[in-house]
């Protein structure tokens, strides 16, 4: 199909209308998040990814790995991680505007995390790293506790969907 | 023989399915070739000849072949591609910022632009010692993110944050795109717009505030606020419509009363529709819990915003405000909420600065007719090379709002007007009343405005107009995207005579540090110097603002003996081009005045090297205190 014409999908299925909420995970206050129709979901491979590379990051800088072997992680999961795990939490179908948000997100965390620490005269590089490293595992943790209080595989479709 | 017959004719791939894999693996081949063969050109690209009309009287001709390829590649898989995967036109659009945004990094052998060598000694200032210098510069009371960087660098194992300089236009660039992308989509809802508005968007960005600097990155948290509000916080048509119901019972119209009377002449008079806004587009469905997780992500975006950068924050408010005016925001509290957090930070955390510079801060509030001399006329000024620069800036900002009032208008006309989109491009304006911000006011309203700005561009382009007239729309982007793309090389880097960072001053400045005795001034005849990039707590800096030092030899003698510890007398290249093509000063202007300064014989001469020179006063009272 031509792109030109080619309309976007919306997480409301393109309508306008406000469509009922889909379930796919279901916390422990009950509350409902959007999900995208007969989307497969595994719901702890990146919960699990993200909580385990906070602290591999931390273990780079605590071990003082030389600088060429942790530019690249550290920045990147400044970048995104914290952010993105707890904009996770919100469910969005639409994973380019999670990982936009996530983004922002991480970026204004690690905001605040590097200013109060300025105020607050506890600087450290490392401590700063820490807090967000603590942020973004506690996301993790709370996504993956809430898609196994959801069952494995709840939210996907049954095989045998037409 | 095989033993088999002939394919059947309908089994064997015809012409047009032959055009399409040849178009396909053209689409697929084109990026990697263009970003080939635009960063040789770009590496081969002599310095030397860089003028006083910048970048673009340096650079080969095979970067306009790259870049033309690459136009070319990416509007035929726009507007006649088929079966496209997104990240085909992903490739396009990374190559663009690249050879775009990445050509003075590709071009010169250091990172441009003085302004950003001090954010990295601020960065260094803040890593080393924790603490803030709000007394020395008004950018220490909104640190954010220097404090961000300086956390980054360090935990990245990085000495200070020069490695970052290069790049970070070039990652901003495809964060905003990536935002634009979203935003354009969003309120469209059609592929081709928004990989369009990117396309567009990208030289459009001329502006330059993407470097290391605090805007740079509330830019970014901008656009994703407002992408978010645009998304999910517009109230749905028939809130709207209840409301005003509402609003009418209120006022004691009856339920059966006809509507109040419009402008109808007005509208008919620009050939409007009974009703612009018919199909404007709905928010997203999502649940409470879900609307209130994104506005505390905007909360925390903006309370980011407030701590590190002063204008950014200002410039969300009113878009928030514009949007609730217009009933466009579902959240009626919103502007009070963010009043509340900037007025917040601003009352507590900033009083150093705003103590001393309360007139600084809300001066011009009101007055626009000196926002607008210090943003058009004042500005205007400099060698003819400069004011070509000057006018090709101007002519491209008033070409792309002069388009997009006509896509607004085609919107309008078609009835796909969306005034959240109309309101989002004209309320960077309102801060022609706030601030002037040191004359830069209209270049942060167009970059404000500029995503909007593109979308509305677009819609003129998409759908083809007059309809079906798909190639002649394709020629029209084409000839848009060239247009911008070669201003973007005049606009962008016509000041890089002077922004450019020249390897000769860059080695003087670490002479002087290595050399000169902590608590001595450091004096130039300009602030165009790539000082302050560490230490900067430990010298004296005169000038120090953005603007002429002591430029006779009794007012640089005055400078250099108020010091009684010392001082060191800078005087470079990159500090004489910029005062003549910036300030208009004479030719060998500053040549002159080193001239003036060796004859006198009052001055000792203690580094010399590629065009620059450092000199001690020769009494008894030198540089080495």
């Amino acid at each position: 199909m031509n792109p030109m014409n080619q309309r976007l999908p919306r997480e409301d299925g393109g309508s306008g209308r406000p469509q009922p909420v889909r379930l796919r995970l279901v916390g422990p206050a009950g509350e409902a998040t959007t999900g995208g129709p007969g989307q497969r979901f595994r719901p702890y491979r990146l919960p699990l990814l993200l909580l385990l590379c906070g602290p591999a990051v931390l273990a780079l800088v605590v071990l003082d790995a030389p600088a060429w072997a942790r530019v690249a992680p550290v920045l990147a999961y400044l970048l995104v991680v914290p952010g993105l795990a707890c904009v996770r939490l919100l469910g969005l179908a639409d994973g380019g505007l999670a990982v936009m948000l996530g983004a922002g997100l991480s970026l204004a965390l690690g905001i605040l995390v590097a200013q109060a620490m300025i105020y607050l005269d506890l600087w450290s590089p490392t401590l700063g790293l820490s807090t967000l490293v603590a942020v973004a595992s506690a996301s993790g943790l709370v996504e993956l506790y809430r898609g196994t209080l959801a069952g494995p595989g709840r939210d996907e479709e049954p095989e045998d969907a037409p | 023989m095989t033993g088999r017959g002939p394919l059947p004719a309908s089994a064997r791939p015809g012409p047009a399915a032959w055009r399409r894999t040849a178009l396909l693996a053209g689409l697929v081949a084109a990026p990697p070739a263009a970003l080939v063969l635009g960063v040789r050109a770009l590496r081969a690209t002599r310095t030397a000849d860089i003028g006083s009309m910048g970048l673009v009287q340096a650079l080969p001709a095979q970067l306009y072949l790259a870049l033309a390829l690459l136009t070319v590649s990416f509007l035929a898989a726009v507007f006649f591609g088929r079966d496209v995967r997104p990240v085909v036109l992903a490739a396009h659009v990374v190559v663009l910022t690249v050879l775009l945004h990445g050509a003075a990094t590709l071009a010169e052998p250091l990172p441009r632009f003085v302004p950003a060598w001090l954010h990295v000694g601020f960065t260094d200032y803040i890593a080393r010692t924790g603490e803030t210098l709000p007394e020395f510069d008004a950018r220490f009371s909104w640190p954010g993110v220097f404090a961000w960087a300086a956390m980054a660098t360090r935990a990245a194992g990085l000495p200070d944050a020069m490695p970052l300089l290069g790049w970070t236009p070039v990652a901003l660039n495809l964060l905003y795109a990536a935002t634009v992308y979203k935003l354009a989509g969003a309120v469209s809802g059609a592929t081709g717009t928004a990989w369009l508005a990117v396309w567009l968007f990208l030289p459009a960005n001329w502006v330059g505030q993407d470097y290391f600097s605090p805007q740079g990155l509330n830019y970014f948290f901008y656009l994703v606020i407002l992408t978010v509000l645009v998304i999910w916080f517009r109230v749905p048509r028939l809130e709207r419509a209840r409301r005003r119901l509402r609003r009418r019972a209120r006022q004691g119209h009856p339920s059966g009363s006809p509507t109040p009377l419009r402008p109808r002449r007005l509208r008919r008079l620009v050939g409007l529709p009974l009703a612009p806004t018919l199909h404007e587009p709905e928010p997203v469905a999502a649940s409470p819990a879900v609307l209130a997780g994104l506005m505390a992500v905007v909360l925390v975006l903006f309370t980011a915003s407030a701590a590190s950068h002063q204008l950014t924050p200002m410039a969300i408010l009113v878009s928030a405000t514009m949007l609730v005016a217009i009933r466009r925001c579902a959240v009626q509290a919103l502007p009070a909420l963010l009043l509340v957090i900037l007025l917040g930070y601003v009352s507590y955390l900033t009083v150093t600065y705003w103590s001393g510079h309360l007139q600084d801060m809300v001066g011009s509030f009101g007055r626009v007719s000196h926002t607008v001399n210090s943003g058009i006329t004042e500005r205007v000024r400099g060698d003819p090379g400069h004011l070509f620069v000057l006018k090709v800036r101007q002519g491209l900002a008033l070409g792309i709002w002069a388009l997009a009032a006509l896509g607004a208008w085609r919107c309008l006309h078609r009835g796909r007007g969306d005034l959240a989109l109309l309101a989002l491009a004209g309320a960077p304006f309102l801060l022609l009343f706030a601030q002037n911000y040191g004359g830069e006011v209209f270049l942060r309203i167009y970059t404000f405005a500029l995503p909007f700005m593109v979308v509305l561009v677009v819609a003129l382009l998409v759908p083809a107009w007059p309809a079906r007239r798909t190639v002649l729309a394709a020629v029209l982007a084409c000839l848009l995207s060239v247009v911008l793309t070669g201003g973007f090389l005049v606009a962008r880097y016509g000041n890089e005579s002077f922004e450019q960072v020249r390897a000769g001053d860059a080695a003087a400045i670490e002479w002087l540090y290595a050399n000169a005795t902590p608590g001595v001034t450091l004096v130039a005849i300009t602030s165009n110097v790539p000082w302050r990039v560490r230490d900067l707590e430990q010298f004296r800096y005169t000038p120090l603002g953005e603007d002429l030092g002591p430029d006779s030899l009794p007012a640089i003698e005055a400078a250099m003996l108020s010091n009684p510890r010392g001082a060191y007398l800078i005087m470079t290249e990159g500090q004489y081009v910029w005062a003549e093509t910036f300030y208009g000063k004479p030719p060998g202007w500053g040549q002159s005045i080193e001239r003036q300064i060796i004859a006198s014989g009052r001055f000792r001469l203690v580094y010399s090297h590629n065009n620059a020179k450092i000199f001690i006063l020769a009494g008894p009272r030198g540089g080495s205190g």
